[in-house]
């Protein structure tokens, strides 16, 4: 080695390597900014302002939607909402959507997962038809079932008379209303449930079925003390998920008992769901700012539902 | 391994046929409630006004009338309709996998002040419900001039911190040493992203690709709010729109109703492995 | 208890996974279901489990035709490849789990929950985990998953234990190890035992009894010295020892094996005519008159491994490890008769 040539500095990367301390290589570079700006910018206006200008809205105690101005700051919107009987009917419609339709699918789903899943042939077969309704339209299909509940025309009064059960006017009548969209709401909500459930069982290892049959579990046994236990994450997964979608029940609403846009949610506004309150006080009510304290204490309850769900998850769903 | 033959002397499982039966017919009966919606709308759609609503019922039309669907066809612009919702659907596609592939390759690779400040954020649009945001979007929108619009439809939809999670998620996989491997041959961080973690993970931009496909065929509340005219109005709005025009017509509300659903019942039957797949992984992934 | 199985075969559609095979598993005995991966071994223990139904034969446990019974019926112990822990429950409760299912024999009534304990506390010291009961099997290293695998198998008492490639999971030295385990086990529990396993070593070294498969037919039964110093047939030969046997083509005449190039080779046999002649490496002994040129050398401590063309045949020897070779040497080797096998150049029939 007789000349040693310094290496004349070419270009100097813009870039710094750092090992993270999982093992992974990061690039220290400030190109991340672009990459992370379209996308940035989009959740900056269209979700975070406008967050901050619901919650602003939302203590306005007088609201101009066309100047977008306001005067006076106060709780009276959120007071008003409070004491406005729609909200609490509407409140009232998803509870019982969450406590009961919903427990109501889920354990439909769970049967229907389980009894795809035990049998040989025809397995995708199932699995595609009960799929089905996740992808169409809810719309287009609410409009069979607003048919099929028809008081008059409908095949559902027709099969009850059957039975010997006098006609109902489902779509009309205020105490059956809700009754109406649970059961649209169970139907169209099985196919994304049952779904998860059947990939949660397919995850599960099969030698831990033959394990169990060397020893001796009966059926009912493997489906308590295995199958069950296992599918846990998959079932409470899938309760997170659900919980927050049934919450913000709005098309099911509109397909049955909206008659034209921004119209009430049926007779007496019965089939109210928060959801619809909040578009219904906005879009036809023109009360913004009664639109967006709603709004706002829906979005505490969803923070909070999710927060005791964290932490339920993190006390009762850890195993392996 | 679980081909059984025929001829094999199968291990005497009492009860077990009985069983299997009774699990069919449950599964059958489950399969036509499911399906009942379907077979019912497409027979009606069939059928004259009285053959829809008499009763007791009449299962067939007792002649396909077929000009049901002209004559719904005709009556709103259901051909407009369905261009307005591919375009959107395509461009939802194409715009939410660019952000997200982009935004996921960043929170993956680089490390930069703000990351985890820049994550959080994006994890708070998966808590907010975007209905709640209208109130505002459409302020926004009226004074951007995107009211009635494709990109107002579609832009306030986007930014999905979802996929942007569930992409950076599967980027992770991608071994380091490979990372290594690409830096030692002089390989651009772009490059990298093109030609190793894209082609890498083309399963899970797939399955977003779909999520993002049939969310935007489906959306419903924000295209109703921000539409307002024919050029711009999507299938479901579209739809409503015919329903309110057509008074209570049920054999033509039927047909237009089979008009919607059946492109997408084509679209499910061809693509039912990748989709069902598709919602399965994102499903569980978050 | 002793298992039979008499001309038993499994078909998946056109395929032969096991064909007509005929095993005595004898009683107390640790039998080894060995051969390469697809030759049928697991299909077969599968079939003895019940897991799978056999599509002829029978299979039989001490007197009884057991061939349409379910599984749990037949009393048995079967340790998975992936051990199969279930993974929801602590390690009392996984290894008292079969249990749970059956009744006391003394009593008739279910096993009282003490009853219960005492029996999963004495089987886990047999394994050796009876410090670790309450953890969960994700907590566990492979080697102490495996030993839990074991317990469960083996609390109930079976008649027949089966044992699916159980090592194969497990690093090396675990595997070491795991294995004189599974034998002391075995002979502490003294329980008929079927170890399915493709790595012969493994067979020969805790094994009473080794049942040679190859698609889906036994090639030959035997212990493991039989099965390594007398063996049937070409397959055999070659699948049993590492490094492997080494084969020429050779003219068998008056005492002597001719090779292609004229080459003589000492071997004094009844037969006369072409053969396929077997040597084992460690047939060969430095010090004689058959003149080799050394192609490599690999060095392996004890001994070292070389390697030398004979005809047209590349032959491995092991050698001394005293003797100082190099690759490239001409050195002259003896050959050991008895540890050099004849078989049919088609066939490949033991002669």
């Amino acid at each position: 080695m007789e000349k040693v040539k310094t290496a004349k500095k070419e270009k100097q990367p813009k870039y710094r390597l750092v090992e993270m301390s999982d093992g992974t290589l990061r690039v220290r570079s400030a190109w991340a900014y672009a990459y992370i700006l379209p996308a940035m910018a989009l959740l900056l206006l269209f979700t975070l302002y406008p967050l901050v200008m619901v919650l602003r809205t939302a203590f306005y105690q007088k609201y101009i939607y066309i100047t977008n101005t306001g005067t006076g700051f106060g709780m009276s919107s959120f007071i008003w909402v409070l004491k406005d009987p729609t909200f609490w009917m509407a409140c009232k419609n998803t509870l019982i959507l969450l406590l009961i339709a919903l427990p109501i699918t889920l354990v439909i789903a769970l049967g229907a997962a389980l009894l795809i899943n035990s049998i040989k042939k025809l397995q995708g077969f199932f699995q595609t038809v009960y799929f089905l309704p996740y992808v169409t339209s809810t719309i287009a299909i609410g409009m069979a079932f607003l048919w099929l509940f028809h008081s008059d025309y409908g095949y559902i009064n027709y099969f009850l008379e059957f039975l010997g059960i006098p006609p109902q006017k489902w779509l009309t009548d205020p105490d059956l209303m809700i009754v109406t969209l649970s059961i649209f709401s169970i139907w169209n909500g099985l196919a994304f449930k049952i779904l998860l459930f059947l990939a949660g069982l397919q995850k599960i290892n099969k030698q831990v079925y033959q394990a169990a049959r060397i020893d001796g579990a009966s059926p009912a046994k493997t489906l308590f003390r295995i199958t069950l236990p296992l599918l846990s994450p998959t079932i409470w997964m899938v309760i997170l998920v659900s919980v927050i979608y049934v919450a913000r029940t709005f098309n099911e609403v509109y397909a049955m008992f909206v008659s034209y846009a921004g119209g009430a949610a049926g007779t007496g506004n019965a089939a109210i769901t928060i959801m619809y309150y909040i578009y219904w006080m906005f879009y036809d009510q023109g009360k913004v700012n009664y639109a967006a304290a709603a709004a706002i204490l829906f979005l505490i309850v969803i923070i909070l539902i999710t927060v005791v769900q964290r932490v339920v998850s993190k006390k009762f769903v850890h195993y392996v | 391994m679980s081909k059984k033959n025929a001829n094999d002397r199968q291990i005497r499982d009492s009860g077990s046929i009985t069983l299997t039966a009774v699990k069919y017919v449950v599964l059958t009966i489950g399969a036509l409630v499911m399906m009942f919606p379907f077979i019912w709308m497409l027979l009606t759609s069939l059928k004259t006004l009285p053959e829809a609503i008499s009763i007791p019922p009449q299962w067939m039309p007792s002649d396909p009338q077929w000009v049901n669907y002209e004559y719904s066809w005709n009556l709103v612009p259901f051909g407009m309709f369905f261009r307005n919702t591919i375009w959107v659907g395509i461009l939802s596609v194409v715009v939410t996998l660019v952000l997200s592939i982009l935004g996921a390759y960043a929170f993956s690779i680089y490390s930069f002040p703000g990351h985890n400040l820049c994550f959080y954020l994006f994890m708070l649009t998966m808590m907010v419900p975007n209905e709640i945001l209208i109130i505002q979007n459409y302020v926004t929108c009226s004074k951007l001039g995107m009211l009635d619009s494709f990109s107002g439809i579609v832009l306030p939809t986007v930014a999905n911190g979802f996929y942007i999670f569930m992409l950076q998620e599967y980027f992770l996989q991608t071994p380091p040493s490979l990372f290594k491997a690409a830096k030692v041959d002089g390989c651009s961080n772009l490059k990298y992203l093109i030609k190793v973690v894209i082609p890498m993970n083309v399963n899970a931009i797939v399955t977003v690709a779909i999520l993002t496909f049939i969310t935007a065929w489906n959306s419903f509340m924000w295209p109703l709010i921000v539409t307002m005219s024919d050029e711009h109005t999507l299938l479901s709005v579209g739809l409503l729109r015919f329903r309110q025009a057509s008074s209570s017509n049920l054999h033509n509300q039927m047909a237009a109703a089979c008009i919607v659903l059946i492109p997408m019942v084509v679209f499910y039957i061809i693509f039912h492995k990748k989709i069902m797949e598709g919602v399965a992984s994102g499903g569980t992934k978050g | 208890m002793e298992v039979r199985v008499n001309n038993l075969t499994k078909r998946f559609g056109k395929t032969t996974a096991v064909d007509q095979i005929n095993i005595t598993f004898q009683d107390g005995k640790l039998t080894g279901l060995l051969g390469p991966s697809g030759c049928g071994k697991s299909t077969t223990l599968y079939m003895i489990a019940g897991l799978e139904s056999a599509t002829e034969g029978q299979i039989i446990f001490g007197d009884q035709d057991v061939t349409t019974w379910m599984p749990e019926k037949r009393n048995i112990g079967l340790v998975f490849q992936n051990y199969a822990l279930y993974p929801h429950m602590t390690l009392r409760e996984n290894i008292a789990f079969p249990l749970s299912n059956m009744k006391d024999p003394e009593t008739g009534k279910k096993y009282t929950r003490q009853k219960r304990n005492e029996m999963v506390e004495e089987i886990a010291k047999l394994v050796q985990i009876e410090n670790m009961l309450d953890r969960k099997p994700g907590q566990l290293s492979g080697g102490q998953q495996q030993r839990v695998a074991i317990a469960r198998a083996l609390v109930k008492k079976p008649d027949v234990l089966l044992l699916d490639e159980p090592l194969s999971n497990l690093d090396a030295r675990l595997r070491m190890e795991m294995r004189t385990e599974i034998r002391r086990i075995q002979q502490e529990s003294k329980v008929t035992t079927i170890f399915v396993t493709h790595d012969q070593e493994e067979a020969m070294s805790i094994t009473d009894e080794i049942v040679l498969m190859k698609h889906g037919v036994v090639q030959q039964i035997a212990d493991p010295h039989e099965m390594y110093l007398n063996p049937s047939n070409d397959f055999v030969a070659s699948f049993m020892g590492n490094p492997p046997i080494s084969y020429v083509d050779v003219q068998v005449k008056d005492g002597f094996a001719v090779l292609d190039n004229g080459m003589k080779l000492p071997y004094h046999t009844d037969y006369c005519g072409a053969a396929k002649m077997g040597i084992r490496p460690e047939a060969w002994a430095v010090g004689g008159d058959i003149g080799v040129k050394l192609t490599d050398v690999e060095m392996r401590g004890q001994d070292q491994v070389v390697s030398f063309a004979l005809g047209k045949n590349r032959i491995r020897a092991i050698l001394n490890a005293e003797e100082y070779v190099r690759s490239g040497q001409e050195i002259g080797l003896r050959l050991l008769e008895k540890r050099c096998y004849l078989f049919h150049p088609e066939t490949g029939v033991r002669l």
